[in-house]
């Protein structure tokens, strides 16, 4: 990633990267704008991975988005707003099933997606299935030995 | 008068389910609309349920085509986070398990693909190299299919007569230079039905983020085995394989010439495999706290895992994203202005797996 789009994305973010290998970076940013930092990273050829939903004790959903530009992996973490976040599907045609397959798995909706139908979730299943905790947290709740 | 024309989600031309829905205008097609979901398992969930050792067998099953890459992956991303070394000569077997696997799916989609375009002696050849591909990894592993070949921090079986796999893999390499490659880049029935057929364009490639054999067949020199390289692909010196011409052709020559590819990394991993170890002498069990992302190349394009531990023996989140949850949507740029008849194998040129997309 070049100095330059690597400021820029950070401006957008309000937080720094974070290098965690060679080829890794990871940057914490809530309140990130996903879409100007979509735009931003197309235009310097970046492609979008995938993105990762989490969900969070409070009800909230944690979402990194995964973009690899050159051989460079970006990761970008930000957080949903009363499980909202802005869609970017209109900017990039890869995320439409990704963020179609998170509001199903942890009914999160992505605000202005333009084809917002189920994509893997059966008929009989509410969105947000997927909703569990996981680890030792999820043997807990399951009353298992942890 | 344009009419719409449902095709599955039970395929007449794949084993695997989803659905299609052809809007036409006579025998032009005008729009596709794709539906998956028939198959999900919830597997990431089921993960997060189970400890690492339960999840190495329940990933395995995300894909039986390419059930060894999803243990791989899964694997190095407990790896990177636990911070271990996989001995040497585990990183070599492990190049080996993954090009034996692309060979197999590359010749599996090769014989599926000859089928659908009527070249049923083609298929039937196809069939018997791949059977011996088949063969070698039963000798490996004990098993056609999901292998159980890797353990984090290593592998579980050794490859214990590489004079004979080297045997059988010049052999089989002999058979895709006699029959594969002249057969799929000369021969008329397959230049006539697949010339010109199905393009997807540089620029939609990117759109639509596609990966593998399909973005390199549509000129992007994208392949995680050199842009990230892992196992033993940095010491074997991996030569990426593109086209230009974004048509079917492109897709079926880049996995010709990519199973020629593999021979050569099989060839030179085994005459070159180092001695040693092949996994940590304790079990791997607990994986510290953090999270990763891993890649990896499969046959289809790049496999991604998220892995987030807590420290405990099962995963706080596992995230699976295969390369068909990418590929499959970009079949709607494809179809759209191609000939009705030409569907069949415009699909097929994606190589889908419904396995993977839905988990």
């Amino acid at each position: 990633m070049n100095e330059t789009l690597r400021i820029q994305i950070e401006q957008i973010a309000g937080a720094a990267w974070e290098q965690r290998s060679e080829h890794e970076l990871w940057l914490q940013a809530p309140a990130v704008d996903v879409r100007a930092a979509a735009q931003a990273l197309l235009a310097a050829e970046a492609r979008l991975s995938t993105m990762t939903a989490l969900a969070l004790p409070n009800g909230e959903t944690e979402v990194i988005y995964h973009w690899i530009c050159g051989k460079q992996g970006l990761h970008i973490k930000t957080c949903t707003q009363g499980n909202h976040l802005p869609t970017i599907t209109p900017i990039t045609a890869a995320a439409n099933w990704i963020e179609r397959e998170i509001m199903d798995l942890y009914a999160v909706v992505f605000d202005g997606h333009p084809d917002p139908k189920p994509l893997l979730r059966p008929s009989k299943l509410t969105a947000g299935y997927y909703r569990e905790p996981g680890g030792a947290a999820g043997k807990a709740a399951r009353g298992e030995m942890v | 008068m344009p009419f719409r024309i449902p095709i599955g989600p039970y395929h007449p031309a794949l084993e695997e389910p989803y659905k299609l829905s052809i809007q036409s205008r006579g025998e032009i097609v005008e729009d596709v609309t794709i539906e998956v979901g028939f198959v999900h398992r919830g597997i990431e969930l089921l993960a997060q349920r189970r400890n690492y050792i339960q999840d190495l067998v329940l990933v395995e099953r995300v894909c039986g085509i390419c059930s060894n890459i999803h243990t791989l992956t899964f694997c190095m991303a407990a790896e990177e986070i636990a911070g271990m070394q996989v001995p040497d000569r585990a990183r070599f077997i492990r190049t080996i398990m993954a090009e034996l696997e692309r060979l197999h799916s590359h010749l599996l989609w090769a014989g599926i693909g000859s089928e659908d375009i009527g070249f049923q002696t083609m298929f039937m050849e196809i069939y018997a190299l791949r059977e011996q591909v088949m063969d070698v990894l039963e000798a490996i592993s004990g098993n056609r299919v999901n292998y159980a070949m890797n353990c984090i921090g290593g592998v579980n079986r050794d490859i214990t007569d590489p004079e004979g796999v080297l045997r059988a893999v010049r052999s089989i390499r002999e058979g895709i230079q006699k029959t594969v490659i002249p057969i799929f880049t000369q021969n008329r029935t397959i230049l006539g039905r697949t010339r010109g057929v199905g393009i997807l364009t540089r620029d939609e490639a990117v759109t639509y983020g596609v990966v593998g054999p399909i973005a390199r067949a549509s000129g992007l020199a994208i392949d995680v085995r050199q842009d990230f390289p892992y196992a033993a692909y940095e010491d074997l010196g991996f030569q990426i394989v593109t086209q230009d011409s974004c048509d079917v052709t492109a897709r079926v020559v880049v996995r010709a010439l990519e199973m020629l590819e593999s021979c050569r990394l099989i060839e030179k991993a085994l005459l070159e495999l180092p001695g040693g170890p092949i996994r940590p002498s304790e079990l791997v069990t607990v994986v510290p706290p953090g999270e990763t992302m891993m890649r990896v190349e499969a046959p289809r394009g790049e496999v991604v895992y998220y892995l987030k531990s807590d420290g405990s023996d099962t995963p706080a989140r596992v995230k699976i994203r295969t390369p068909s949850d990418l590929n499959l949507p970009a079949i709607r740029a494809m179809a759209r202005g191609q000939a009705l008849g030409d569907m069949a194998i415009i699909q097929a040129s994606v190589d889908p797996c419904c396995s993977c997309t839905d988990r």
